[in-house]
C-alpha cells in the first residue's frame, strides 16, 4: 500500500517523533509506515487521516491503479 | 523539512537483546527494565544463598522466591505487551508464535534425547529434573530474541 505521509508530515512541519506523539504510537512505527515498510490498521489510518484532516483514501491507496467500483444495481 | 533519518529510525539493538524491550522511551519500557533487574537480583541472592548455606528453609524461600519471581514477571511482560503500539506488538507476536514452534520441537527433541540416555547410557538422573527445562528455556529466549532483533530491522 503506498501512501503519502511523508509529504503531508512535511507540509505540517512535523517530526517524525512529534507525529508519533499525537497518534500514541512508536517513532519507528511511522518511519515504517512512510518507508512503505508496513500497513497500519484500520484505526490508526482513520487517526491519520483525522491528524491532518483528510480522508483515508487520500492518503493511503492501493499500489496497482485504480479499483473500478461495481455499478449499483437497479 | 523536518523529517528524521531513518538511520536512527531502527530499535536499539542493546535493549532488543539484553533487555528484552524494544527501546528505554516509554514509562512502561523503563518501568520493565527496572523490575527486570530488581526480580534478577532477588532471585540471584535467594538461590546463592540456598547454595552457600543449605538447609531446608534456604532451599525452601528460593523455591518459593523463583515462582514468585517468575510469576511478577510473566505480569510484569503482559503489562508491557498491553502498552505496545501496533508495530512492536505485532513483531512480539510473531516472536511468540516461533519461540512456541521451535519450542514444541526443542522439547520433543530434549525428550529424545533425555530418553535415550536413560535408556542406553549410564547417566545421573537427578540431572533429568531440571537440566532440559532450563535447555528449553535458553532455546526459547534465544528464538524469541532473535526474531524480535531480525524482524525489527525489516521494518
Amino acid at each position: 500500500m503506498r501512501n503519502e505521509l511523508r509529504v503531508l508530515r512535511a507540509r505540517h512541519n512535523l517530526t517524525q517523533a512529534e507525529l508519533a506523539e499525537k497518534l500514541d504510537v512508536s517513532r519507528q512505527t511511522i518511519n515504517a509506515i512512510e518507508t512503505e515498510k508496513y500497513d497500519p490498521s484500520l484505526l490508526l489510518a482513520l487517526k491519520i487521516a483525522a491528524v491532518f484532516g483528510q480522508s483515508v483514501e487520500q492518503i493511503f491507496f492501493a499500489e496497482n491503479g485504480k479499483i473500478t467500483p461495481l455499478a449499483p444495481r437497479s | 523539512m523536518p523529517t528524521d533519518s531513518n538511520k536512527n529510525a531502527r530499535w536499539p539493538v542493546s535493549d532488543m537483546l539484553l533487555r528484552g524491550t524494544f527501546a528505554r522511551q516509554t514509562v512502561a519500557e523503563r518501568r520493565l527494565i527496572v523490575r527486570n533487574k530488581i526480580m534478577g537480583a532477588l532471585l540471584f541472592v535467594s538461590v546463592m544463598s540456598a547454595r552457600i548455606h543449605p538447609s531446608r528453609i534456604t532451599a525452601e524461600t528460593a523455591l518459593f522466591v523463583t515462582a514468585a519471581v517468575c510469576t511478577y514477571y510473566a505480569w510484569e511482560k503482559r503489562k508491557y505487551f498491553l502498552s505496545l503500539d501496533e508495530l512492536p506488538r505485532r513483531i512480539e507476536m510473531e516472536g511468540m508464535a516461533w519461540a512456541y514452534s521451535i519450542g514444541v520441537l526443542a522439547a520433543l527433541w530434549l525428550a529424545g534425547v533425555g530418553y535415550a540416555f536413560s535408556s542406553h547410557w549410564p547417566f545421573n538422573p537427578q540431572l533429568l529434573y531440571w537440566v532440559p527445562f532450563i535447555l528449553l528455556a535458553i532455546v526459547l529466549m534465544l528464538v524469541k530474541g532473535l526474531y524480535r532483533y531480525v524482524a525489527s530491522r525489516r521494518y
